[in-house]
């Protein structure tokens, strides 16, 4: 049923290449990582024991996403220029279409993004004391917010590859872009730690799932013309 | 040359008639007198920055770099205007809920429009290459733009959970009626800073086309 | 009224200001625009 569908197979292709070499150097996956656990000690040690009740689920809110979103931009930008380093952009371009390599890149980084979430989203609750109220909401948001990182972060770094890879690029590009992505999953996340209604997370993930969709048609659009010449 | 006369009287007549002929509001007094600058200012942001992304689609369906050249110049025009506004704002802001700054859902996006222009010029700052440039400040803005309806849907929601009570202040503007005389200023204010946008850009576009041809004759 | 009309002279200053600015480059731009068609 995959091979209806020659951009899933040839970008699987490629999400498996990227895969094998990810395992071999976990490169991109220990920037993640380190940059997220730093910042995680980091905030519960100054946080954690201080602050209790509603507020505490408001900022807690705002630091998950935080540690998130600067996580993706120390592992994630580096996706393409990996491929410039090492000079495969050329047997890359000769193998596929721009938008089977998108694809591959994308479910590559959703793949390390989301080993970064089961990770750190256990852990953050642990050391901040949390309790979940809303469980299906939180893990629906940390699923929904965590893709959506990946899907604007794989055409940014497409972008910024292209551009030079000069170190804050990513970050400055990826902000305006993401902003919307992350006020909808921290505001989500605030009701599902909260125990807020349902109906408003529900508005919420609602806007997460059409961003996510947004994000990745708009990229499969767009990617050619960051990829070719 | 009448054209432009036309615009300088127009808009010192607006200046003077926002503070003469029309009334202080209702609610906010004299400083209400700013929301014949600020809406203004912050549609013509909006507006240029659309003209920004069409020039950058048509680059990248065509390729040429007029259209690149263009895209440029409306995103600087657009980011003054985008500034202006955001100073207006937070001055209406103050009168209006005592802070420069509060996180309204209007002030938040003007502020992230700001921050996309900054964006876009960052990243072309970035490319020697003036293709490149062109391609990916292109691809970049329409990016962009995607994201500026999902801020107009989300930031109310994120906003009315954290401070209740300024909601109220905001449906109250929302609801803001403008008697005749300032609808008839603010009207005429919307009118003269398309005028003065069609002007600047006017000026621009004829600058960047006496420098690229400059550039094209030294070398032969 | 004094304090508004303090507000009001300076921002009609400063749009007249702009205004004269612009004008004067877009006469300079005339000039060479002119210049460039001989």
């Amino acid at each position: 049923m995959i091979s209806n569908f020659p951009w899933l197979s040839r970008g699987l292709a490629v999400l498996r290449k990227d895969l094998r070499i990810e395992f071999r150097t976990r490169y991109a996956y220990s920037a993640l990582l380190m940059f997220a656990i730093t910042t995680l000690v980091t905030v519960s040690f100054s946080v954690g024991g201080f602050l209790a009740g509603p507020e505490m689920t408001d900022i807690a809110a705002a630091l998950l996403w935080i540690i998130l979103f600067f996580s993706a931009m120390a592992g994630l930008s580096r996706t393409f220029v990996q491929e410039e380093e090492s000079g495969t952009v050329i047997a890359l371009k000769m193998a596929a279409e721009p938008e089977p390599v998108y694809v591959g890149k994308y479910l590559f980084n959703v793949v390390l993004l989301f080993s970064l979430t089961v990770l750190v989203v256990p852990l953050f609750i642990v050391m901040l004391n949390l309790s979940v109220v809303l469980v299906g909401g939180f893990l629906a948001t940390v699923f929904l917010g965590a893709m959506g990182l990946a899907g604007a972060s794989t055409i940014l770094a497409a972008i910024v590859a292209k551009a030079g890879a000069k170190g804050s690029l990513m970050t400055v590009l990826a902000f305006p872009i993401l902003l919307p992505l992350l006020l909808g999953a921290i505001s989500a996340t605030r009701t599902a730690l909260g125990g807020g209604s349902p109906e408003a997370i529900n508005t919420d993930l609602l806007m997460l799932f059409f961003y996510n969709g947004v994000a990745l048609a708009a990229s499969l659009l767009l990617f050619e013309y960051v990829w070719n010449e | 040359m009448t054209w432009q006369i036309i615009l300088g009287i127009w808009m010192s007549g607006v200046v003077i008639a926002s503070f003469i002929y029309m009334p202080a509001t209702q609610g906010l007094g004299e400083m209400g007198r700013i929301i014949v600058y600020h809406v203004p200012a912050a549609w013509i942001a909006v507006l240029a920055y659309l003209m920004a992304m069409v020039n950058s689609i048509h680059y990248l369906r065509k390729r040429e770099i007029r259209f690149d050249r263009q895209a440029q110049v409306n995103a600087e025009l657009g980011t003054i205007f985008c500034i202006l506004a955001t100073v207006t704002g937070a001055i209406w802001s103050k009168g209006a809920w005592g802070a420069y700054w509060n996180w309204d859902p209007r002030q938040t996006s003007i502020a992230v429009l700001l921050m996309i222009y900054a964006a876009y010029f960052v990243l072309r700052s970035a490319i020697s290459d003036s293709d490149m440039r062109a391609r990916l400040s292109a691809v970049y803005a329409v990016l962009a733009f995607l994201t500026v309806p999902f801020l107009v849907f989300i930031v109310p929601r994120v906003y009315y959970s954290l401070h209740p009570d300024l909601e109220l202040v905001n449906l109250a503007e929302r609801s803001f009626e403008m008697d005749r005389q300032m609808l008839v200023v603010f009207l005429a204010s919307v009118f003269g800073f398309s005028g003065l946008y069609l002007w600047l850009y006017n000026i621009q576009k004829r600058f960047e086309i006496l420098f690229y041809k400059k550039a094209t004759m030294r070398r032969f | 009224m004094g304090e508004l009309g303090f507000v009001l002279a300076v921002t009609l200053i400063g749009w007249v200001g702009l205004f004269l600015y612009v004008l004067r480059m877009d006469m300079k731009l005339r000039e060479v625009e002119r210049r460039e068609e001989i």
